[in-house]
């Protein structure tokens, strides 16, 4: 309003100025007396008086227009201002009382926000180090020292560890690079306390640990024994009892598979059971097949792997579960396929994931029952009429591993012709994260 | 020449088992049901052989490699591991402290173990 007001006041300055003037000019004609002069003098006057008259109209309309819509403008920035302010001091909120530590990091490597759960974590308090250079404080907390290189590595997209900090402290760690219109803002790191699971999770697996080492050793002498049985060493039997041993062994056998796969299914069950180094795909191949070489060679099967030429790279993988995985897919490759069959194992990288499949040229399984072949203590019908030991547990273990990889596991399978067992992981490798 | 096979095992029956079985194929056994007395016997009788339990009383099979192949009087003398424990990381360790082979009881017959121990004492040891 005020430039409106002064726009106004100027025209009126001016026209006024402009009337004085022509007062004394009409006031000259008038003493000369020259009608004609003067009427066109005044028409001319009045026309121009009409021009600016519209011209300064015109203005003080844009201008009231320009302030309203700049006072609109402030008024949007005001609520917007508002909203923000609501919104930022409700994530505080969720901040602060959130049951994880959670850090905040800017792009220079300084401490914006950190919650009293970091703090705790940490064993730091936030006047200590809020603005801060996290680098400088690694000297001075030693907690901040056993995470800084992690927090402050230079890698560009999320990831997940796990640190032991201390003797009774252990925290998964998840650090969130924040972009903003794609220019890197900062990191958003999550402390996870951890301890209490972890703790947990191993006495679990010690108990299930004990409990099955405990009965793997009388199975163990029962297989033994009755091995002994049939292979004549304490006498020879008759048909009957002969026939009764030989079942005795198959159950036997049936159940030190079970065993073995329900301590392997305690395991995998843990999610914090998971330990990713560098892995060698082809390493793990390797010794599983020379594990399994006296079986290939008693049932004459012809065994072939197929990869590139170069060296498939190390990936980040749970060396142990995956070796678990593969043990279990070639030992069913084995078990189910027939004398002088053929087993093929290809390991290849696809769209950034490792692809490893099985094939066989064994009995294969019945399209009815392949919904069912991941789930607990499947065995296609075909597969038991085969007398085959096995406790239905492999591939849902074997499947549970994979995607606990964040992988998949599928089957290809036609009965009478094969199988080919397909599992695909995400190729997290080595080099792409700093440790 | 009749070689001798020592067995370290504290589960009796297993162990009976073992030394009726091995006797049958004409070996002469060595027994000792714990750690302690495994590591006494291999330095005392130097068998050409040694079947080892890891879960022992006093100390466990991994230290009693450990020991024997610490040893340079028995670092030579094969063992094979011969246990319940079957998960990687056990036999990776076992492997990597000298045995010369680790065998899951579970997962081998008998007659599987007998050919294991005969190819071994066939191999010359340098």
């Amino acid at each position: 309003m005020k430039h409106a007001t002064s726009a106004l006041q100027i025209a009126i300055t001016i026209t006024a100025v402009f009337l004085a003037l022509l007062t004394l000019l009409e006031s000259w004609f008038f003493i000369n007396v020259n009608p004609l002069g003067m009427y066109f003098i005044v028409l001319f006057v009045l026309i121009i008086i009409f021009l600016f008259t519209v011209l300064f109209l015109f203005k003080i309309k844009k201008l009231e227009a320009t302030e309203a819509n700049f006072i609109d403008t402030l008024k949007k920035f005001e609520s917007n201002y508002l909203t923000l302010q609501v919104e930022k001091n409700k994530i505080l909120s969720i901040i602060t009382s959130f049951s994880d530590g959670i850090l905040i990091l800017k792009n220079n490597g300084t401490i914006d926000i950190i919650n009293s759960q970091a703090e705790r974590i940490l064993g730091v308090l936030a006047k200590e180090v809020l603005h801060k250079p996290l680098l400088d404080l690694e000297v001075h907390f030693p907690r901040i020292n056993t995470v800084g290189s992690l927090l402050l590595s230079d890698v560009k997209y999320s990831f997940t560890k796990e640190l032991k900090i201390e003797k009774d402290l252990i925290i998964q760690i998840h650090v969130n690079p924040l972009f903003v219109k794609r220019e890197y803002m900062g990191k958003l790191i999550i402390f996870h306390d951890i301890t209490k699971e972890k703790v947990v999770a191993e006495m679990k697996t010690d108990f299930i640990s004990s409990v099955v080492h405990q009965l793997n050793g009388p199975l163990s002498a029962m297989k033994l024994s009755l091995e002994m049985l049939l292979h004549g060493d304490f006498g020879k039997m008759r048909k009957e009892q002969k026939e009764v041993i030989e079942k005795l062994n198959q159950k036997n056998k049936v159940l030190v598979t079970l065993v073995g796969d329900l301590l392997s299914m305690a395991r995998i069950e843990e999610r914090y059971s998971y330990h990713y180094t560098p892995v060698d795909l082809e390493g793990v191949i390797h010794s599983v097949v020379a594990l399994n070489k006296d079986e290939i060679e008693i049932k004459k099967i012809t065994y072939k792997f197929e990869k590139s030429k170069a060296k498939f790279p190390k990936i980040m993988l749970d060396k142990e579960k995956i070796n678990l995985v593969i043990q279990n897919l070639f030992e069913n490759a084995i078990k189910y396929t027939h004398v002088r069959g053929k087993i093929t194992i290809s390991l290849k990288e696809i769209n950034g994931n490792a692809e490893l499949a099985i094939k066989d040229s064994g009995i294969g399984i019945p399209e009815s029952q392949q919904k069912k072949l991941f789930t607990k203590f499947f065995r296609g019908t075909n597969a038991t009429k085969l007398h085959v030991v096995s406790s239905g547990l492999g591939l849902f273990i074997a499947k549970n591993i994979v995607e606990a990889h964040k992988g998949k596991i599928w089957c290809k399978s036609k009965e009478g012709k094969g199988s080919i067992f397909f599992i695909s992981i995400p190729m997290r490798r080595v080099d792409s994260v700093r440790s | 020449m009749v070689k001798n096979i020592l067995i370290v095992e504290d589960d009796d029956f297993f162990r009976e088992l073992l030394r009726k079985k091995l006797l049958s194929k004409e070996f002469n056994i060595l027994e000792a049901v714990d750690g302690e007395k495994g590591v006494m016997l291999i330095k005392e009788k130097k068998p050409d052989l040694v079947l080892l339990d890891l879960l022992l009383p006093n100390i466990d099979g991994f230290e009693v490699l450990l020991r024997v192949k610490g040893d340079l009087s028995t670092s030579k003398i094969p063992v094979i591991i011969l246990s319940n424990l079957g998960q990687q990381e056990d036999i990776e360790r076992g492997l990597k402290l000298g045995a010369s082979d680790y065998l899951v009881k579970s997962q081998f017959d008998i007659n599987q173990i007998v050919e294991k121990i005969k190819t071994l004492l066939d191999k010359p040891h340098a």
